[in-house]
This record gives C-alpha cells, structure tokens and sequence, in this order.
C-alpha cells in the first residue's frame, strides 16, 4: 500500500492547532491555568531531574523546559510545545491510516485532536500528558513496524523515551499502546519491548524508586480522582465518548447535555463499526479501546476505588493509577483510526441513488467539532492570557540560588491570582525562582484533602504553626518567605522586609538569627544511579534516532503489516 | 433514498449544533471568591 502524501493532513493538522490555540498565537503571554506552569526564565536546579530526593513531578521534562528557556522566553516555549504537539499528533494519526483517501485522514486527524479528554487535558492545564497523548500514533506506527520486523526498534525507542519524557504516565501509556499493538507469540519481541520499555522510563523511574523524601499517600485518592458522570446519560456515557474528567469545575457546559453525550457515543459507535473493517489489526486496536474503558471505569465501579487503595498500599507503583481517566487516552487514537475506517465504509457504499451519503462523510469529519464548540479558540474564551506583574522578577532576582523560600499562604499549591483572571494555577513560584521554593503540597479537592507527600513540607508546616515561626522556619533552614497577596490573610512571621509590591512581600528572615544548614537529597549514590537511569534514556533516545537515520525512515515501512 | 438520508444526517447534524451551540453559549467563568482560598478543584 502506498503512503499518500501529507500535504492535506498538515493542512487539517494546523487548521485544527490554529483554531484550539488562535487566541494564544495571536499575542503575549502565556495560558496560566491548573498545571500548565511556564516561566519567563527558569533557573536550573537539580531538582528537574529528580537529584534532589524529592518527588520526582515532572522529571525530567521540567529540566528541557529549564534549558529550553535559557534560549527563548518560556511564553515561546509554550507556544512551540502545543502548536507542536498537535501538529506531531495530526500528522502521525493521518499516517496511521496513510493508505486511506484525504477525507478519511481527516476525519482521524479531527477526532484524535478535538475531543473531550484533549478540552479536559487542556484545562486542567496537563500539557505534558497532553503531549504524550499526541505522540501516542507514533508509538502505533513503530509497533507496526516492530510487529513487521522485530529487529527494526529505532522508533519504538525513541517514542518510548519522549513518552516518558514528558510524564510518568505518558511513558506508562505508551509501553502499554507498544505492547498491545506489537506483542504476539514470538517471545523476542516481549524482550525486545520489555527491554526498551525499560530502558525509555529509567529516565523518571528511578527518581522514583529511589526518592528519600517521598511518601506518596493513597488514601482516597482513587475516589478523588475518578471518571464522573457529566450528564445524566452516566459515567460509562462520558468516557465511551472520551469525557468524565473528575474535575468538574472545568468541564464544558455542552458535555453536561445528556443528549450531546448519547451523540458523542454514537459518533464512538460508527468508530467502533469502522474498526471492525480495519483489516487484521482490528483485535488489536478493540483491545487496546476496551482495556481504556476498563482502567478509566474502574474506580467507578462499586468497591473499585476500594479495592485499587489496598493493591496500591502493596504495590507502589499502582499509585500512578489515580486519576486513571488520563490512561482513556488511547480510546481516543483508537476511535480516530476507527472513524478514519467507518469514513471509508460510508465512501464504499456511494453509488448512484444514495450521493446523499456524502454527507454522511462530510458529518463524520465534522461532528467532532460540532459535539465539542468549546475547544475552539481557547476554550471560547476560557483561556485567556496572562503575563506576570514586574514584582515576580524583582523577587527572582532578590532570592539565591542556594537559599530556600516557603510560599504563602500555606492551604494547597493552587493560586487564583487577580492578573490571571482568577483561574486556579499552580504556584508558579517554584519554577520562577532560584533555590529550593517549599509550597504546601497538599492536594485540596471539593471533599477531601490529599495529605502532603513531602516530609519537609510537613517539617515546615509545624514551624508555621510554631508560637515563634520566624526561628522555627530558620531551624529548617528557610531565609525567605514570600507571601502572595490576594488569597486569604495568613500570618506572616517576623522579618526584615525585603519587597513589598505588585501583590508580593518578600520577608528576609535571617536578620534576627542564622539559618541552619539543612542537608537534603545529598546522598551521593542515590545520585549516580539517578543520572545513570537518564544517561541510558538518553543514549536509548541517540540509538533510536540514528537507527531510524540509517535504515532511511520515509514512512515506507508503515504500512507494511496490516497483517500479522 | 437520497431523501431519507439527507433528512437523518441533517437532524443530526442540527440536533448537534442546535444543542452544543445553546449550551456553550451558557457556559460562564465563575471565579471562586476573594474570601476563598483556591483548590485543586477550582477552575
């Protein structure tokens, strides 16, 4: 079969990134909301690849972000990643089903990029998991490939190492998309994947595995994080058709009709019957959307939750689980490739008598957008942009790289900031400035709290509590304590103030007494093996890439097992 | 034939916009108030 060319699918591609980002490209600023944190400048530290012993967040991907903003302002950065993310993501679900005519393509690149777990990512401001989403049809073109010939794995290497790149669970996800796609009864292939799977994730893995002040809590945090019900059509509506994050608060109002939800299922169903004329990959592909549904539905069910806390509390890495809504993730390249399929059936069945089934076609490629007119230009206005006060940088430049700052007020790591639009984000001031930043870590959701991860958080929040803060904090070896205005009025502890504007006051503790000195992290050998486990990523990734270059990767390869 | 089927893909093709348009149109940004300490809840 051949591989038609991509112009039509850039096309579709970038008019889709352009009509989800439009209000983000056509000026400054940055989209600040829920996770998604960028800088103007982030400062290096060792904690972006998780030498510290803290909780490894967003290893290593904060430190390309760190790089990466030594070069350009983190406003640029932003816009590159998600223009892109989307633009690597329509490109590679359009080659996925390459052998099929532009419209179908189109109806594939539209699906996969417009659908209700892309708007609920987005707002949640997950960009990271965003992107390894939209690498996730490059992970299914180098399973083809593998499944073709074992010995080919430049690609899987290297979208395995960027899926793991960009979040814990991306790289999770991708493994799990690899092997489901790949795996047979030939046994070199299961060591072959399980070993790069392996290899690509060392990169977070072992800060993980080996983070000395971590204690990762479990209690309630599947329930807290469960796929809801967004309408009355039920839960099991809502993520068959790629929606039910568990935050509700950021959950478009059209996915609250129960009648908008029952139409986005039926857009799945057409998808679903599309995939059942895909060829010998349809098992793979129905298996791959089934075990997405289970994951994402299993806290629902009753004694769910329940029962994934006590694996949890035995088996740690299950932990990773929670918010398991993020792993429906691959329903949605599989109902894009499915969609693609049902597409192509439809055009099948066109003969004179029934021309009117063109608009079916036409309906296909579109309803993505017309069930889902929120992703449009940032969320209709949901997204608007942002820039930081001047006082942000006067801070950063006031703080040493080697002195620690607590945050206030201490209530969770979420801030409504007036020059943000009041948006919940994360506290930016851990990216933006120099030096170890504390912030309190717990989680605050409607009803219940996940307890703070950090035991030094934990250490902090007593000293806060302390009849004498200022010394208990300088115990704990904090200098600064920075208070963002604004947000409740918590007590300050005493202490020269060194900034007072633009809604920031910086207090300079060590003026009435030495700061100790706190070893964290220090432990030499827990170090080497964290940089060992991102060198053998790297390397993986350098492997990967020059294989690929040798054995001249244009896409010829794709297509060549459909069988297997 | 050709009527049939233009008439059921244009219901649902007004079905879709008629009720994602209202809907949409409805949606508002509630900021959580200056009293109230943000979540991660919050939008």
């Amino acid at each position: 079969m051949r591989v038609r060319r991509p112009g039509p699918d850039l096309a579709v591609a970038l008019a889709l990134a352009v009509l989800v980002l439009g209000p983000l490209l056509v000026g400054g600023g940055y989209w600040l909301v829920g996770d998604m944190v960028f800088v103007p400048h982030q400062p290096w530290k060792s904690a972006w690849l998780g030498l510290d012993g803290s909780l490894p967040r967003a290893v290593p991907m904060d430190a390309l972000v760190s790089l990466a903003t030594h070069v350009v302002p983190g406003s640029v950065v932003q816009r590159l990643l998600l223009v892109g993310g989307l633009l690597a993501g329509g490109l590679g679900v359009g080659r996925l089903v390459g052998d099929l005519r532009w419209y179908a393509r189109a109806a594939a690149i539209t699906l996969f990029c417009w659908n209700p777990w892309v708007l609920e990512r987005l707002l949640i401001g997950q960009w990271a998991i965003l992107l390894g989403y939209l690498l996730l049809p490059w992970v299914a073109l180098a399973a083809r490939r593998l499944r073709a010939d074992p010995r080919d794995w430049g690609p899987a290497a290297v979208v395995l190492v960027l899926s793991a790149v960009c979040s814990p669970s991306s790289g999770a996800m991708a493994v799990g998309v690899l092997a489901v796609l790949t795996l047979g009864r030939d046994r070199r292939t299961w060591w072959r994947v399980g070993a790069l799977a392996v290899g690509a994730n060392l990169t977070w893995a072992v800060p993980a595995l080996t983070a000395t002040t971590v204690r990762v809590s479990t209690d309630g945090v599947f329930a807290g994080f469960a796929a809801r019900a967004e309408s009355a059509a039920g839960a099991a509506a809502s993520v068959f058709s790629l929606g039910g994050i568990w935050k509700t608060s950021i959950v478009p109002e059209e996915r609250t009709s129960a009648v908008l939800v029952l139409l986005s299922c039926l857009l799945s169903v057409a998808a679903c019957a599309g995939l059942v004329r895909s060829g010998p990959e349809r098992r793979r592909w129905l298996l791959l959307g089934a075990a997405a549904v289970v994951l994402a539905l299993l806290p629902v069910v009753p004694g769910g939750s329940g029962l994934l806390e006590d694996l949890a509390a035995r088996v740690p890495g299950l932990a990773l689980l929670r918010d398991s809504h993020r792993f429906l993730a691959p329903l949605g390249l599989v109902l894009a490739v499915g969609s693609a399929h049902a597409v192509r059936a439809v055009r099948d069945r066109i003969r004179p008598g029934v021309g009117a089934l063109w608009s079916a076609v036409v309906l296909l490629v579109v309803a993505p957008l017309l069930l889902l007119p929120s992703l449009a230009w940032g969320a209709l206005g949901d997204l608007p942009r942002s820039s930081y006060p001047q006082a942000w940088e006067d801070v950063a430049d006031l703080v040493g790289p080697d002195d620690t700052t607590v945050v206030l007020p201490w209530e969770g790591s979420y801030r409504g900031y007036a020059w943000n639009h009041r948006r919940a984000v994360l506290d930016p001031a851990p990216r933006l400035l120099p030096g170890t930043v504390l912030v309190d870590d717990r989680v605050l959701l409607a009803d219940r709290v996940v307890p703070a991860e950090d035991p030094r958080v934990v250490a902090i929040a007593q000293a806060l509590a302390d009849p004498e803060p200022a010394g208990a904090l300088r115990a704990q070896g904090v200098r600064w304590v920075l208070l963002e205005r604004g947000m409740g009025e918590p007590a300050v502890p005493d202490g020269r103030i060194a900034y007072d504007a633009g809604g920031l006051l910086l207090v300079d503790l060590v003026v009435d007494g030495p700061v100790s000195s706190v070893a964290v992290g220090n432990d030499r050998s827990r170090q080497v093996l964290v940089s060992i486990g991102h060198t053998c990523a790297f390397l993986l990734l350098l492997a990967g890439a020059a294989w690929i270059l040798r054995s001249g990767s244009n896409g010829h390869h794709s297509h060549e097992s459909h069988g297997e | 034939m050709n009527t049939i089927i233009a008439a059921a893909i244009g219901a649902l093709a007004s079905t879709a916009v008629l009720v994602s348009g209202v809907n949409a149109a409805q949606g508002e940004h509630k900021p959580v108030s200056n009293e109230k300490l943000y979540s991660y809840a919050s939008k």
